[in-house]
């Protein structure tokens, strides 16, 4: 079991960035009217954001984080350590969080993590950053998260192209003793890491094979894995936490897309207006679709938030956290 | 004969592929080779089973059933 509780780490603000280029899902070609029809109604998605072909991950997630260190009024020389998420970085190696502290300004004291995840991400760094903070004594922390998915999939692969978009979220972390505790609750299920999957570039299968770099799906396999892997973890994160899902005042899923949505809305039993969507008009933002969302959604929220994320690993993480005065930072296009 | 449960799976069916011409849809439709099928309206049929019937239809389940009448079996066996 992977449940565990962090304390005196409060969630201070988010921000989210994402490129100004518009894709619509009306537009698609090679799809029928009926099928264009039927594919938005079911995913939910209208519009997706596609970066520019030389914007990274980083630079979304660099944007985000100056707005919300700005609008924290933070001095950057007290950011003591931040946590990238992503699957698109920058290069193979270095990891993307050197360069990102140089390019943030950050002291050359702040230390930077990289870690792997997709749809999950945004718990795993929450959890990460959260830890490292309640046992390190750093007072101040920025999580970024995101991806440029889009250059991993190719222009002719008619199931992924309309549901996938770009982001770059920043999330700020404070330590504070008055701070409620958060719970994290985790699956991993490696078994099934071909589910979701890009071959190529890496050491399995470097560029010297010559194949063009491109993400697979097994779409089947990952919407019976979401709709029946996830409940369960957020039933046990319930159970182990001792909260109850009347004391959740907003559920911040992963935005895989709107059938799954609505599907654990349904196996949840809860009202629709506590489950925020944001694919209609983002797409599926991979990791970065929590935050995205909680940047939207969460403005004026009070109380306790239940995030959970699934995908990629294929893993599951789910956290409840406590949302209140979160700064939410102005959307930002790039 | 047709059992009621298996006739009203078959309207559940006829519901979710409604571009089909009357008729098309039996006990011995393969779903998989229908016109309208694709990896978009697997997801929709396997959610509305799910809804339906709180059952998850797997993969393995839709491709050892040559027709409609063994995929309700199928289903019918996980509710028990």
């Amino acid at each position: 079991m992977a449940f565990f509780v962090t304390h005196n780490v409060k969630l201070k603000g988010v921000a989210s960035c994402v490129p100004r280029q518009k894709a619509m899902n009306a537009d698609l070609p090679d799809f029928s009217d009926s099928e264009k029809e039927k594919l938005i109604s079911t995913l939910g998605i209208e519009a997706r954001r596609i970066a520019h072909s030389d914007r990274c991950a980083s630079d979304l997630c660099l944007a985000a984080a100056e707005k919300l260190i700005s609008d924290l009024n933070w001095c950057k020389e007290d950011i003591d350590v931040l946590v990238f998420v992503s699957q698109t970085p920058d290069y193979i190696l270095p990891g993307s969080s050197s360069r990102l502290i140089d390019k943030l300004g950050l002291s050359s004291n702040c230390i930077g993590y990289d870690l792997n995840q997709g749809c999950a991400g945004y718990v795993y760094g929450l959890s990460l950053i959260s830890n490292i903070m309640a046992s390190s004594g750093f007072k101040k922390g920025l999580l970024l998260i995101g991806d440029t998915i889009t250059k991993l999939i190719s222009h002719e692969d008619k199931s992924l192209v309309p549901l996938f978009s770009d982001a770059g979220t920043a999330s700020a972390l404070e330590f504070s003793e008055n701070a409620s505790p958060s719970f994290f609750n985790t699956k991993t299920y490696g078994k099934e890491y071909e589910s979701i999957l890009v071959k190529e570039g890496a050491g399995k299968a470097n560029f010297a094979s010559g194949k063009t770099i491109s993400m697979q799906m097994k779409g089947m396999e990952v919407f019976q894995f979401s709709i029946s892997k996830v409940i369960p973890v957020i039933d046990e994160l319930f159970s182990l936490s001792g909260i109850k899902k009347e004391d959740i005042g907003t559920f911040v899923f992963h935005q895989a897309n709107q059938l799954i949505l609505d599907t654990l809305t349904s196996k949840l039993k809860l009202d629709k207006a506590r489950v925020p969507s944001t694919l209609k008009d983002f797409g599926n933002t991979n990791g970065a679709s929590i935050p995205l969302t909680a940047t939207l959604h969460l403005p004026h929220t009070k109380g306790t938030v239940l995030m959970c994320g699934f995908g990629v690993g294929l893993t599951i993480a789910a956290c409840i956290v406590n949302c209140d005065s979160l700064v939410c930072s102005e959307l930002i296009e790039l | 004969m047709h059992s009621k449960e298996l006739n009203t799976f078959l309207d559940l069916m006829r519901t979710l592929f409604p571009e089909e011409e009357n008729g098309v849809i039996s006990e011995k439709t393969d779903v998989k080779r229908l016109k309208e099928w694709s990896s978009l309206q697997n997801m929709i049929v396997v959610s509305e089973i799910d809804k339906v019937y709180d059952v998850i239809v797997s993969i393995e389940d839709f491709n050892s059933s040559s027709n409609l009448e063994e995929l309700f079996e199928k289903i019918q066996s996980k509710r028990n």
